[in-house]
């Protein structure tokens, strides 16, 4: 029988820094029709208001009221509801009255977080309507690495589905030792190969080398532990999306790394600024088992 | 391999609202859940599971295999352990009336199923009516639909439906909510049986034929499709065994291997070679 006392957790979680409760807070521009919207995000704890954002402009009510909606107005309000939630700190949240009516705060539920602002800005992100929170990709957008590592992931559960689950480990791998788990940032074992996916395709250099450098020195310690024939590192390339002077930078740098993992016969390097081209690369570090 | 991940309470990191289409799990709502290796938290579809445990392994058990057979499936996935005070805590705030009933609960614990959130819905919020049949008859006709009504059999879930097929066009299925999964029987205690009858899905093509929703050479051939999906279930089995083992030992105990070993007898002699061929009489 289950004994749920018992059982252990296979991953740490991290402790939160900030549990509490998150908060809408809501707008009905029209005292008359039950029309609202979420003007910012409120974090509380024990009932007691804690921090907040507010949106600081209201793109989508200029979008829905045209002329009616006076930017200088908005700014007014604003200011007012700041100075309220200002007065109101550390009180309790069911005691909150803003001077307009047209202002309420609404209780939304559990919330926790690293810290106070990562949970407020998560909070603000996700409910707050009146600000456009998916903005058009400007042109030089790389590619972040967890993006990358799905991508690659999916594209090789694709093409070799029965075989995915023997070397792919989409959530890293894990050494278990002395009851703590240790996790090592490799996504592909498969007992004789150790390999990992990183995104150098980045705007910023410091972004790519930490990813190539973390990577690195993972993939060496964990074939220390657990000895493997060959590791790998797969490297997504900057590519044409990104500014030319970033290329260079990146490609003023990788010049003498690759170098250097090439020539130490430690890695096997795969690199590619495609990454349908890279994944394909991975692929062929695991060939298929002989029938 | 990496183990299936059963997390803390502290994964579970923000209430966020209900599900807009609950299904029968009346727990069932929206949650971020910080999944491992994951920096940021995903946003989840989370229900409460009888604290025995079998529910929710049937969830787990279902997703290891049909991942491993190449078939869509959410991108996270995982067991909370959450405690009960946060438990009761969410339930409130989905619904006042709802209260935490005592099956629920184990030494202070509930056992929550967690699963990234999916874009599409499901056919039953997207078709009404007739339409909502003939899309349903009509995805399981497709290469996807095959290997999803190949698994469902061998697995023999008891609950496919409308409900809880998530459509993105017709080659693009998301099979969700196999609580039901394993025959609903309680393995942790006996060996499930083999039922007769086919599962809910394949008999929904079988009605759909006889009903001429579906020609004789749409049903033949989607016979034939569920047959051929079923060719790789055995690999699948074999490339997640040990996660599943894993999964029911850690929640069990399970020192001789009992209780695994009949759920993977179960699974085992329903993906075995030929074995979908003879239930469907299909000529391989």
């Amino acid at each position: 029988m289950i004994d749920l006392a018992r059982v252990e957790p296979t991953h740490p979680s991290v402790e939160p820094s900030f549990e509490g409760d998150w908060l809408s807070v809501e707008f009905q521009p029209e005292p008359h029709v039950p029309q609202r919207f979420v003007i910012g995000a409120a974090l509380a704890r024990r009932g007691r208001l804690l921090a907040w954002r507010l949106a600081s402009e209201a793109p989508r009510l200029a979008c829905f009221y045209g002329d009616r909606f006076a930017k200088s107005t908005w700014k007014w309000l604003h200011d007012e509801l700041e100075a309220d939630l200002r007065a109101a700190e550390h009180t309790p949240v069911k005691a909150f009255q803003c001077r307009s009516p047209q202002i309420s705060l609404t209780l939304g539920g559990f919330a926790s977080g690293g810290t106070l602002d990562a949970t407020l800005s998560r909070t603000f992100e996700r409910i707050v309507t009146v600000v456009a929170h998916n903005k058009a990709k400007p042109r030089s957008e790389g590619v972040p690495q967890a993006e990358l590592r799905r991508a690659v992931a999916d594209w090789l559960m694709q093409r070799r589905p029965l075989e995915f689950a023997r070397f792919a480990h989409p959530l890293g791998l894990l050494i278990r030792q002395g009851g703590e788990d240790h996790s090592f940032d490799i996504g592909y074992d498969d007992g004789a190969v150790a390999a990992s996916v990183v995104s150098a395709s980045y705007a910023s250099l410091d972004n790519a080398r930490l990813n190539v450098m973390t990577a690195t020195a993972d993939l060496l310690r964990y074939t220390r532990i657990r000895p493997r024939r060959q590791i790998g590192l797969a490297v997504l390339l900057p590519g044409s999306g990104l500014p030319g002077e970033v290329r260079t930078a990146w490609s003023d740098w990788w010049r003498h790394e690759s170098y250097k993992y090439r020539e130490s016969g430690a890695f096997v390097l795969m690199e590619s600024d495609e990454q349908e081209a890279l994944a394909s690369q991975v692929s062929d570090l695991y060939p298929e088992p002989a029938a | 391999m990496t183990a299936f991940p059963v997390l803390a309470s502290q994964a579970y990191v923000t209430f966020v609202g209900p599900l807009l289409h609950r299904g029968a799990n009346p727990t069932a709502h929206i949650a971020e859940v910080r999944y491992p290796v994951q920096h940021a938290p995903v946003l989840s579809a989370v229900k409460f599971m009888p604290a025995d445990g079998r529910a929710a392994c049937n969830e787990a058990i279902s997703w290891l295999l049909l991942r491993s057979a190449g078939v869509t499936v959410p991108q996270h996935a995982a067991l909370v352990l959450l405690t009960d005070g946060r438990a009761r805590a969410t339930l409130r705030r989905l619904d006042s009336r709802l209260q935490l009933l005592p099956h629920l609960v184990h030494a202070k614990r509930v056992v929550a199923w967690c699963a990234q959130m999916q874009a599409s819905h499901s056919v039953r919020v997207l078709f009404a009516g007739l339409e909502r049949d003939r899309r349903f008859v009509k995805a399981l006709c497709t290469t996807q639909g095959a290997a999803l009504a190949a698994l469902d059999e061998a697995l023999y879930q008891l609950d496919r439906n409308h409900g809880n097929l998530l459509y993105d066009g017709p080659t693009r299925l998301v099979a969700i909510d196999h609580e039901q999964a394993l025959a609903n029987h309680p393995w942790h205690l006996s060996a499930p049986p083999h039922p007769q009858p086919l599962c809910a899905t394949v008999e929904s093509l079988f009605t759909a034929h006889q009903s001429l929703q579906i020609t004789t050479d749409q049903f033949q051939t989607a016979l034939r499709g569920i047959a051929d999906a079923a060719k790789g279930h055995a690999p699948a089995l074999q490339a997640c065994r040990e996660q599943l083992e894993a999964l029911v030992k850690r929640l069990y105990g399970d020192p001789d291997g009992a209780i695994s070993g009949r759920v993977l007898s179960f699974i085992m002699r329903r993906t075995a070679a030929h074995w979908m061929h003879d239930r469907l009489g299909v000529l391989g």
